[in-house]
């Protein structure tokens, strides 16, 4: 029996969902002024204002006079900027990249935004005088000077530079059930609390003065929809348009400022504070998180009554889910590679264990599931969570979903987070309350500033600058930190040695660029809004990024450990044990990017143990490398009063640092990339299936790297053509989970349609694939990650 | 502890019996079929094998050779097979894989450690260990030996074989293995013989007899253009099979994925100019053996 395939799920949307679809993904992202506008305008007025009260009113002016519309069809509303797909403008992180890239950004292959005359005349104006007074500029003016090297030549990337931090899961429920007029409530208490004895007692009550304004604020923001649906109703002539317009005028009265009531209500308090969180900072990876635990109050009276219109349910999913896509973000160009798709990572993860540690999975857990399935588009990034007690029923369904190949739903291992959660310092029940972040992070809900986009790190470039010194052949550039000529370090040992000295080295320089940026942040661009949703904010009186939050961490990540393991492999067996090739071979071959030496480069490839292959030489290395990371970053803190940690994981950064790592021992040649993923084996080396590569991948500490581990796999579609290749399939999750794997996700598509896909764009404008802990549509992205996606080992049946 | 020559090991196979599965491969079989996919599984001694595609063309390999069987010439690496004695050592210097020594002689226990490596898969998906081919049972003695300690340790167990060897073989491995892959190829002892080399008395006695003795059983066919579609040829595997009180079918379709090392062990492939059975074909026979004898059919078991 052959299952059905994507398209023809997709065609299960309502007529009305497949009209949103269709705009959404045939409008071209534009770049929108209003807010920019806005936000230039109401710093000029509050020039001598306390700064945390300056963003408040920023924030206020934004909701208040920013252009909205409802679309055709939308039972959710709510929009980011003026125009469909439109992507504002956050001059308070950065204007360089805006300016100098004005008459590019439409030019780009990938991520191309389109911006009207009138508005490059509006930002060449505007922009100009927050030269010198951007996030970008204090935090440079500040970094240490081999720090700042080092990220300026992407040694290190720093993510948080041009852009906000993002990376949040707010308390939703908070916000749905209480009402923000409740909350105003408490935070008057709490004011009126105040010690008039507390030292801090000023900077408590500016911050409680600037939350009641921007709460205020996201109340008229929704009252303004609620103006708009009902002039909408009154010209409109179909009845049942006109009378659902008038339940979104009276929902927007009602919600976010009272509490919920109805399915439909919830849904809309949850989409303006989710909107609102994105409008005061630009931050990606503003994740829902457990949607199926904290909206499933609200459904399942409904659900239980046979005569609620069910199907009504599933519609209003859909268009929210279509709303998810409607949100976007201009980066600039280098991270607009690093971060190939326009990827808005909001991660929503459905099933687990409640906190209470039963099974999560409910109805509304499968609704999402479908409405995935159904709408097909890369937003929210759905994820779902597995432990030894959830239902074979959920965990086959889920399969079932991710083959179809968006590579959704993407898989979280309750049985190893929840030990990291609780060793991170999370009680119990909190630990068990995990959701994920952006790609593939994992931490708690409502609790915690875990600043997770805390930079990457290119763990390659270090066995390039190790093999030749501090010197960097491809920029042709010395750098300072020596470890000493490589001819003399006698053992392998010795070598690693030096290659961990380079790490930490840089390291420390990471985290001296991330201090700094966390405390310019604090300082310059405090998020308000966000602060209510996180516990204990409001109790300590300053925002999660000032160190409001009850839990705080730091995350950098690694970035292509599977060619640092191979390239040390191939130094340990053929320079210091077999002494078959010699360091000034090698380094000639590298510096050449072995021209004239295939030969060599066939046998440093061929000949040399692998990761991915279930083979303890290289395997052990690798998981070396990771515990070392792991004692290396224990070291620090940060300005919040909170530990670092780190994850493994790569956005797409691989390809962004390709070609800045030259050839490398592995076999690698400069203009290949470095390999996928946190934790994936370097693309193609997998030579005995995916079992082996699992076995490889599990070998490692998955419980040092509490960042995230993040694992890509292709299947083949023919694997999972029928029934048993689908239990086969949740069988190899299963086991992955038994070996302490955290993450594993899937990209099911046959590289035979996605080259098809790059020849002819106009037949797949519907092709979602995996990139890294999140999805795209394929034409997109770029055609070095194109290509990526296509080399990626794809596993036949065999 | 015994020992057998294995030519591939095959992690992650989701074919040849339940769930994911590990497949042996082991080297020697009786029959020579003409569409055989695996030429380097016919003979019961290690082949040098060397994948021009692979090849750098460098040459590093023709020095070591002690018996001067190797040469470079203008259309690549040429093999003089008659004075080649397989011993290997080309094949340690070659730097890319291009030269091969298939065939390795393996401990039972040095399977079992292999073959455990994906227990965890195993548990999970009900699947575990296929013994194929070659026949696996010419070399029944190892392979027994791998069987019970595996038997022992909960892992499923499936033996593929073409039954043309004697009865003992069969005899001594049965209570270890859950299910038998068992290929027939065609009823009529003549046809058999043009196709595979070799009279079918064996292969269909044995099936007889095994039938009695199993209750697993699963009869595989290899569907071969001009050799066995038609519907008599069919119809009769379809009666003997229904006749053993046996009821599913697997149909193979024949490809040609395996012709190219028929090229690069120094063989010559018989069917180069034969077309793999278009999908409909294959639909007809397997309609054909679903109505007229009740037959559960799966294609591409
Ligand atoms: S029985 Fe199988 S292995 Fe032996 S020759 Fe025939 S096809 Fe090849
Ligand atoms: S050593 Fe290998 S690559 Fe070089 S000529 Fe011989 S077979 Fe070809
Ligand atoms: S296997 Fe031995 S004899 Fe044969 S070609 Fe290679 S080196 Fe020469």
């Amino acid at each position: 029996m052959t299952r059905p395939t994507r398209w023809q799920k997709m065609e299960e949307t309502s007529g009305r969902v497949k009209k949103l679809r269709h705009e959404l993904i045939n409008t071209t992202p534009e770049i929108c002024t209003d807010r920019a506008i806005l936000i230039s305008k109401s710093y000029e007025e509050t020039l001598s204002q306390p700064y945390i009260l300056r963003r408040a009113y920023a924030l206020e002016k934004i909701l208040l006079n920013m252009g909205i519309y409802i679309h055709e069809g939308e039972l959710i509303v709510g929009n980011l900027a003026e125009k469909l797909r439109g992507a504002p403008v956050y001059p308070e992180y950065a204007v360089d990249f805006v300016l100098n890239e004005l008459d590019t950004f439409n030019l780009r292959e990938a991520d191309k935004f389109i911006i009207s005359e009138k508005n490059k005349e509006i930002l060449r104006q505007i922009l100009p005088k927050w030269q010198g007074n951007t996030v970008k500029d204090a935090a440079y003016q500040l970094f240490p000077s081999q720090a700042k090297e080092a990220s300026q030549d992407l040694i290190c990337i720093l993510t948080t530079l041009r852009s906000g931090v993002g990376h949040m899961i707010i308390d939703y429920k908070y916000g749905i059930d209480n009402g923000l007029l409740g909350i105003i409530k408490e935070i008057e208490t709490l004011m009126e609390n105040l010690d008039i004895q507390d030292p801090s007692y000023a900077t408590k009550k500016e911050y409680y003065l600037a939350v009641i304004i921007v709460c205020k604020a996201a109340i008229a923001f929704a009252n303004r929809f609620a103006d708009l649906a009902q002039s909408l109703a009154d010209s409109e002539e179909d009845p049942t348009r006109k009378k659902e317009l008038l339940t979104i005028a009276k929902n927007c009265q009602k919600v976010p400022a009272y509490p919920a009531e109805t399915f439909w209500e919830a849904l809309q308090s949850f989409w303006f504070i989710h909107l609102i969180l994105q409008l005061e900072s630009n931050g990606h990876s503003v994740s829902p998180g457990r949607f199926d635990q904290y909206i499933y109050p609200y459904l399942k009276g409904p659900l239980e009554k046979k005569d609620e219109d069910q199907e009504f349910f599933k519609e209003l999913i859909d268009c929210l889910w279509v709303k998810f896509n409607d949100i976007n973000k201009v980066r600039d160009k280098v991270n607009s590679i690093a971060f190939g798709g326009y990827p808005m990572f909001q991660n929503l993860i459905v099933g687990g264990q409640t906190a209470e540690g039963e099974c999560a999975v409910n109805e509304l857990s499968y609704m999402c599931l479908s409405a995935t399935e159904r709408v097909g588009l890369p937003q929210p990034s759905l994820s779902a969570r597995w432990y030894y007690g959830s239902p074979e029923t959920f965990l086959s369904r889920c399969c079932e979903v991710a083959s179809f190949g968006t590579g959704m739903p993407a898989f979280y291992n309750d049985e190893i987070l929840i030990p990291i959660m609780l060793q991170q310092g999370y009680t119990l029940q909190e630990a068990r309350d995990y959701a994920v972040v952006g790609c593939a992070e994992a931490t708690v809900p409502g609790v915690s500033e875990t600043w997770l986009p805390g930079g990457f790190l290119n763990l390659t470039k270090m066995i390039e600058l190790t093999i030749f010194n501090g010197h960097d052949h491809v920029m042709n550039k010395q750098y300072q930190f020596k470890t000493g000529e490589v001819e003399c370090l006698e053992t392998f040992e010795e070598f690693k040695e030096a290659y961990f000295e380079q790490l930490s080295y840089y390291l420390k320089q990471h985290v001296a660029c991330t201090n700094i940026l966390d405390s310019v942040h604090g300082s310059l661009v405090p998020t308000l809004f966000e602060s209510v949703f996180i516990h204990n904010c409001l109790e300590n009186g300053k925002t999660s990024l000032q160190g409001g939050a009850k839990y705080n961490f730091t995350s950098p990540n690694a970035v292509s450990l599977a060619n640092t393991a191979d390239s040390l492999a191939a130094i340990k067996k053929f320079i210091y044990e077999d002494k078959t090739i010699t360091w000034a071979e090698l380094k000639v071959a590298l510096m050449n990017n072995f021209n004239n030496a295939e030969q060599l480069r066939q046998r440093l490839l061929n000949l040399a143990p692998k990761y991915g292959n279930d083979d303890a030489y290289v395997d052990a290395i690798a998981r070396e490398v990771v515990e070392r990371f792991s004692k290396e970053i224990q070291k620090y803190s940060n300005p919040r009063g909170g530990k670092y940690q780190f994850g493994l994981y790569s956005i797409s950064c691989h390809v962004l640092l390709a070609d800045k790592v030259g050839a490398t021992p592995d076999g690698r040649k400069q203009e290949m990339l470095l390999a996928d993923g946190g934790v994936s084996c370097a693309q193609g080396r997998d030579k005995n299936g995916v079992t082996a590569m699992l076995k490889s991948v599990a070998n490692l500490d998955q419980f040092k790297s509490s960042g995230a581990a993040l694992l890509n796999v292709k299947l083949a579609p023919s694997f999972l053509k029928d029934e048993k290749g689908l239990s086969n399939f949740a069988s190899i999750i299963k086991s992955y989970f038994m070996l302490k794997g955290q993450h594993i996700q899937f990209n099911v598509v046959d590289a035979a349609m996605l080259r098809d896909a790059q020849k002819n764009p106009e037949k797949y404008p519907l092709l979602v694939v995996r990139v890294a802990g999140f999805s795209v549509l394929f034409n997109c992205i770029d055609r070095m990650l194109q290509e990526d996606i296509i080399m990626r080992t794809e596993y036949q049946t065999l | 502890m015994e020992t057998g020559i294995v030519y591939n090991i095959q992690r992650f196979c989701n074919h040849d019996g339940p769930g994911l599965r590990t497949v042996v491969f082991l080297k020697g079989c009786p029959l020579r079929c003409k569409w055989c996919c695996n030429p380097e599984s016919q003979s019961q001694y290690p082949e040098l094998m060397h994948n021009p595609i692979n090849c750098l063309k460098c040459g590093e390999c023709i020095s070591c050779c002690s018996q001067k069987s190797l040469t470079l010439t203008s259309t690549g690496l040429s093999i003089d097979r008659q004075t080649c004695n397989t011993c290997g050592i080309c094949a340690t210097q070659c730097c890319c894989g291009a030269l091969q020594i298939i065939g390795k002689n393996y401990t039972t226990d040095e399977i079992v450690s292999m073959v455990l490596k994906d227990q965890e898969f195993f548990t999970n998906s009900g699947g575990g260990v296929t013994f194929s081919g070659g026949e696996p049972l010419r070399q029944s003695s190892f392979v027994l030996e791998i069987l019970e300690k595996l038997t022992r340790l909960g892992v499923h167990t499936a033996i593929e074989t073409a039954g043309a060897v004697a009865w003992e073989h069969f005899e001594r491995v049965i209570p270890f293995v859950g299910v038998f892959l068992y290929d027939l190829k065609h009823i009529e002892d003549s046809a058999h013989r043009e196709g595979t080399k070799a009279g079918n008395k064996l292969p269909l006695e044995n099936l007889k007899k095994l039938a009695l003795r199993h209750k697993d059983i699963i009869v595989r066919v290899p569907l071969i253009p001009d050799f066995n579609m038609d519907e008599k040829s069919i119809l009769n595997i379809g009666l003997f099979v229904k006749e053993q009180g046996l009821k599913t079918i697997h149909l193979l379709p024949y490809h040609r994925l395996g012709q190219n090392k028929y090229k690069n062990l120094g063989k010559i492939f018989e069917l180069e100019e034969t077309l793999p059975p278009s999908q409909e074909q294959v639909d007809t026979i397997s309609k054909m053996l679903q109505t007229k004898l009740k037959l559960t059919v799966i294609v591409d078991g």
